[in-house]
């Protein structure tokens, strides 16, 4: 009865679309590729003229990411590709702002001489910067997971963001490098754990049960 | 066909794994709901090896919503 009252219910529907999200995202994978990007994004952001060129690293992460799922998550959980929804309202929102965000901080930074007292303060408020625009994943994940504990990760990138921004750093593009080191080492560290808790909790499927379906 | 209907596409062992059911099982499920048109079946080659792709057609999307209606008109007769 259980079963035919969830396959009947609009919201049934959609907290099986969450879970299926969930499932599909627990090997840790896509953890560990966020933290390699932001650590990444740190040489760049130390000296981007001369490691500017890091950015193609971060680009070359995602067929990367793609190939070690195919390795190690498909095998033992399958391969599923999710549906990709309009975003929600909000979610629109939450993208528009960031996506502001994204246009005005790099314009800003290319407007204003580096020797203006300006400057250095727009590297002090970068890390808020970053915090806010954390809030979209944050969102996404929330929308597409139903977990709720992810507003916290906003919440927290936001409030460390502050701090990083009351604290006195020289020269003062080490604050939000520390600040995108620290994140990003938190997040690698949180995706191994759950990759290798993946890895010790879903078996390899055997390969003749994989053949015999086949044929 | 739930679970099929909330996502693009999946393989074998994706929906053996969520259904909790055997190779055999699942195989015999997808084959009527591949001669009733209610889902498409493509294989493909993954490293050498057969890889089966599934997914609900628009017609299985149909059914299926259908399928919900019918369900949750009965359970709203079935007095409380």
């Amino acid at each position: 009865m259980k079963q035919m009252l969830r396959m009947s219910d609009n919201a049934d529907i959609h907290e099986l679309e969450q879970e299926t999200y969930r499932y599909s995202m627990q090997d840790g994978l896509a953890e560990i590729l966020i933290g390699l990007i932001l650590v990444t994004s740190t040489v760049v952001i130390e000296d981007f003229p001369r490691h500017g060129y890091f950015l193609w690293l971060i680009v070359l992460m995602i067929p990367i990411w793609e190939k070690l799922r195919r390795k190690f998550t498909y095998p033992r959980i399958g391969f599923v590709k999710v549906r990709q929804d309009e975003p929600s309202r909000p979610g629109m929102a939450v993208l528009l702002l960031v996506m502001a965000i994204l246009v005005v901080v790099p314009i800003t930074w290319v407007l204003i001489p580096s020797d203006s007292p300006i400057y250095d303060t727009l590297w002090r408020y970068l890390p808020v910067a970053f915090g806010v625009m954390m809030i979209l994943p944050s969102y996404f994940l929330v929308e597409k997971t139903g977990d709720r504990r992810y507003y916290a990760f906003g919440l927290l990138t936001v409030i460390t963001g502050l701090i990083f921004a009351l604290l006195e750093f020289e020269p003062p593009r080490a604050g939000p490098v520390l600040y995108l080191h620290g994140w990003g080492v938190a997040i690698i560290l949180v995706g191994l754990t759950t990759f290798i808790r993946f890895i010790r909790k879903c078996p390899l499927i055997e390969p003749d049960e994989v053949e015999a379906s086949e044929q | 066909m739930a679970q099929l209907y909330v996502i693009e596409s999946a393989d074998f062992i994706f929906l053996m794994r969520r259904t909790q059911l055997t190779w055999g099982n699942l195989s015999s499920h997808m084959s009527k709901l591949e001669t009733a048109g209610y889902i498409k079946v493509e294989k493909e080659f993954v490293d050498k090896k057969p890889h089966t792709i599934l997914a609900l057609t628009e017609k299985g999307k149909a059914a299926f919503r259908s399928y919900r209606k019918v369900m949750q008109k009965v359970l709203n007769e079935i007095p409380k």
